[in-house]
């Protein structure tokens, strides 16, 4: 479906959503052998169409992620079940310089 | 008149960088501008240079020193197909894309093409020094410009982009520098309705909260590219720097000499900039340690 083995923008995941959505069949298989990368972006939008494929009576299976991928896709998923602990850090200690 | 030193330290390139944009804004579109001299380039010093001697259609004679590194590295205009390109060097050539009037899945593919193309030219011509990416990984490369790239995707409302790559054996560091010449980040919130007053504002909230100009509904996470970008280079590993600029505003993050608000006075980067030095880790790196 993709013309490239990086799979890095989130409109890459809708395109594939749309795509699923469509096709008749109710279990998806996503095969990610020819896939070197993909973005954390685009996990994180692919996350978010399982459930919506679910309404649609569609499940997807993710197969064949590469050692680098694999995690990802597990940190990804781990993250967005806790989204309200996710911290950022003050940059009120950063030497200001105007130029 | 255009002048590049061979400064060692970030922040006088970064004012080096400013007063030549400053010098190119005051020059009238379709003019001749003056170098003075070129004494040692970094894709941060270089490639904002040459997207706004484009987009004015500068023109410019230099024959002085790196004259032909100039050419080589295809300054200014770059090039927009990396198919069949042949490199010799410790560099990826600027690449310029041309995004106007480009629907949204014609721009993503573009992007992920650009995204796979660079990656594999980084590793197998560029980065001839093996251990460098056994250590640092292809997957960190491919992280760092994925979370850039999906950024241009989704906020920037850009008619172009730049990408700059050198790699320097001697000092076992790499640089890459990406820019748009998109809204920035303050257009982009406002545009989203958010509250911001300023470049500085808006640049201070998304690093501080990861405000964004999307929403976040159900498990969509906004705002955490730049956080984990971050994170990736300006660990005690990886011993990087990271800056970004938009507007009238940049934030410079060095491993080494920690954290830095720049504001610029009576000068406005129309879009969004940012740069990431890599070094040489002294173990394998994971990413994933880093990016939770």
């Amino acid at each position: 479906m993709f013309s490239s083995n990086s799979l890095v923008t989130r409109q890459a995941a809708r395109d594939l959503f749309d795509f699923i959505s469509h096709l008749p069949e109710s279990d998806i298989t996503l095969d990610f052998a020819q896939s070197n990368f993909a973005s954390r972006s685009f996990f994180n939008e692919l996350i978010s169409f399982e459930s919506k494929l679910k309404l649609l009576s569609k499940k997807i299976t993710i197969i064949n992620l590469n050692e680098n991928l694999s995690p990802l896709l597990e940190i990804v998923r781990n993250s967005s079940k806790m989204l309200s602990s996710i911290s950022y850090t003050s940059v009120s200690n950063a030497i200001v310089i105007n130029i | 008149m255009i002048l590049i030193c061979s400064h060692f330290s970030i922040i006088e390139r970064i004012k080096e960088l400013i007063g030549n944009l400053r010098y190119l804004e005051s020059t009238d579109s379709g003019s001749t501008i003056e170098i003075q001299a070129i004494e040692f380039t970094t894709p941060l010093t270089i490639t904002p240079v040459a997207s706004v001697i484009n987009k004015k259609e500068l023109t410019y004679n230099y024959n002085g020193e790196n004259a032909s590194y100039l050419q080589i590295i295809r300054f200014p205009e770059g090039i927009d197909k990396l198919d069949g390109l042949s490199l010799q060097g410790t560099y990826i050539p600027i690449i310029h894309l041309h995004l106007k009037n480009l629907d949204r899945n014609t721009l993503s593919t573009q992007l992920n093409m650009l995204h796979s193309k660079f990656l594999e030219l980084l590793r197998l011509k560029v980065i001839a020094d093996e251990s460098f990416i056994e250590l640092i990984t292809n997957n960190t490369f491919g992280f760092l410009l994925g979370e850039i790239m999906d950024n241009i995707e989704e906020h920037s409302d850009a008619e172009n982009i730049y990408l700059f790559a050198q790699y320097w054996p001697k000092n076992n560091s790499c640089e890459v520098c990406i820019l748009d010449d998109g809204v920035g980040l303050l257009g982009s919130l406002k545009k989203a309705g958010r509250d911001v007053s300023d470049s500085a504002d808006a640049l201070k909230k998304i690093l501080e909260k990861g405000l964004s100009s999307k929403t976040e509904y159900g498990d969509i996470m906004r705002g955490m590219g730049i956080k984990y970008t971050r994170a990736a280079i300006t660990n005690k590993e990886i011993n990087g720097e990271f800056f970004i600029m938009s507007g009238s505003a940049a934030f410079l993050h060095s491993a080494k000499s920690g954290e830095n608000f720049i504001n610029f006075k009576e000068y406005f980067w129309p879009g969004t900039l940012v740069m990431l030095r890599l070094n040489k880790p002294l173990a394998t790196f994971n990413l994933y340690n880093y990016v939770k």
